[in-house]
C-alpha cells in the first residue's frame, strides 16, 4: 500500500512538473523551468522512498533528494527577484 | 535602401513585436506614447495628452502611469513659470535605451503606414495575456517586494 | 542533518504558501489557491517528519498522517492545474 501511494505521489509530481515545462514554454519566465525541476525532483524523491529498503526518510539517499527540489524552489524565487528589480 | 512596397503582414520587425508584446497593453497607451514621441522634448500634461488623443483623462492616466512604469516615458513637474499654484507634471517621451527608441520609431512608421497589422497583433497579444492570466500571476506571486506599476 | 533538511523544506513550503495566498488575495486567480493549498500540504508532509524525528520515538510512525496530507496537496494542484487549462 505505502508503494502504491508514492507512486500516485510520484505521477502527481510528474503531471504538475509537465504543467510548469508548458508554462514555461509558453512564457519563457524561469521561475517555471525551475519549478519544473522542482517538481521532476520531487517525482524522484517519492520514487526514492518506494525503492531504498525500509523507506526510511532519515536515509541521506532519500531525503538528499528532497533537498534538491526545494532549493531549486529558493533559488527560483531569489531568480525571480533578482530579475524583476533589475528591470 | 530600396523602395519596396513593405509587405507589412509579415514585416513588423521583432523589436516593434517585442514593444508591443511587453510595454503597450491598451490603445490609449499606444496613442499616448506616439503622440509624446512626435514631441520629442516638449512635454503634455495629462489634460493636453487627453484631448489630443480624444480620450478621458482616468484612461489616459493609467496609460501613462504604466508606460513610464516601462521605462518609455518619464513625469517631470514644470517648472513654476507663470503658475502660482504648483506646477502640473508634464510628461516627457523618454525611452530607456536607444535600442527602445528605434523601436518606437519603426513602430510610429508602421502605424502612420498601416494600422491595421498592429491592432491586430495588439489584440492577439491581449487575448494571449487573457489565455495566461493564470500562469503569470503565479509567477509575480514569488515578487517579495512589489510597486504598484510593475508588469 | 535528516531534520535540518525537513525543516528547511517545511519552511520553504511555508514561505510559497504564504506568497501564493497573499498573490490569489491580489488577483483572485483561482490557480494560486490551489497551488497554496499543494504547498500546505508539503509543508504539513516535512513538519510531520521532522516531529517524527525529533519528538516520536522511534516505534512511532506517522507515515499515515504525513502521506495523506502531502497526496492531498499534490492531487488539488493537479486539479487546479487541469482546470486551469481550458
Amino acid at each position: 500500500m505505502r508503494t502504491f501511494l508514492w507512486g500516485v505521489l510520484a505521477m502527481a509530481c510528474v503531471v504538475v512538473a509537465i504543467f510548469f515545462f508548458h508554462y514555461w514554454r509558453v512564457s519563457r519566465d524561469r521561475l517555471f523551468a525551475y519549478f519544473t525541476v522542482a517538481f521532476a525532483a520531487m517525482a524522484l524523491d517519492w520514487l526514492g522512498h518506494a525503492l531504498v529498503i525500509a523507506a526510511d526518510p532519515f536515509r541521506a539517499e532519500v531525503y538528499s533528494v528532497r533537498l534538491f527540489a526545494f532549493v531549486v524552489i529558493l533559488v527560483a524565487i531569489i531568480d525571480k527577484n533578482h530579475q524583476s528589480r533589475r528591470r | 535602401m530600396s523602395s519596396d512596397v513593405p509587405d507589412v503582414r509579415n514585416a513588423l520587425p521583432d523589436d516593434v513585436r517585442a514593444l508591443l508584446r511587453e510595454r503597450i497593453e491598451s490603445y490609449e497607451e499606444l496613442e499616448a506614447l506616439l503622440a509624446l514621441e512626435r514631441l520629442r522634448g516638449n512635454g503634455k500634461t495629462v489634460d493636453e495628452l487627453g484631448a489630443s488623443v480624444h480620450v478621458g483623462a482616468p484612461l489616459i492616466e493609467r496609460a501613462l502611469r504604466s508606460l513610464e512604469a516601462r521605462s518609455l516615458i518619464e513625469c517631470r513637474a514644470s517648472a513654476a513659470g507663470d503658475r502660482a499654484r504648483q506646477p502640473e507634471p508634464r510628461y516627457f517621451y523618454a525611452p530607456a535605451s536607444p535600442e527602445l527608441d528605434g523601436a518606437v520609431q519603426a513602430l510610429a512608421k508602421a502605424y502612420a503606414e498601416q494600422p491595421i497589422p498592429i491592432i491586430k497583433v495588439m489584440s492577439e497579444n491581449a487575448i494571449q495575456r487573457m489565455r495566461t492570466g493564470a500562469a503569470r500571476a503565479f509567477a509575480d506571486a514569488f515578487i517579495l517586494r512589489k510597486d504598484k506599476n510593475d508588469g | 542533518m535528516a531534520e535540518a533538511v525537513y525543516a528547511l523544506c517545511g519552511v520553504t513550503s511555508i514561505l510559497c504558501a504564504i506568497l501564493l495566498l497573499r498573490g490569489w488575495r491580489e488577483t483572485r486567480a483561482r490557480l494560486l489557491f490551489w497551488a497554496s493549498l499543494c504547498f500546505i500540504g508539503l509543508a504539513l508532509d516535512n513538519i510531520i517528519v521532522f516531529i517524527d524525528f525529533v519528538l516520536t520515538p522511534a516505534s512511532v510512525d506517522l507515515f499515515w498522517y504525513r502521506t495523506p496530507v502531502a497526496l492531498a496537496g499534490m492531487l488539488v494542484l493537479v486539479y487546479g492545474l487541469i482546470r486551469e487549462t481550458r
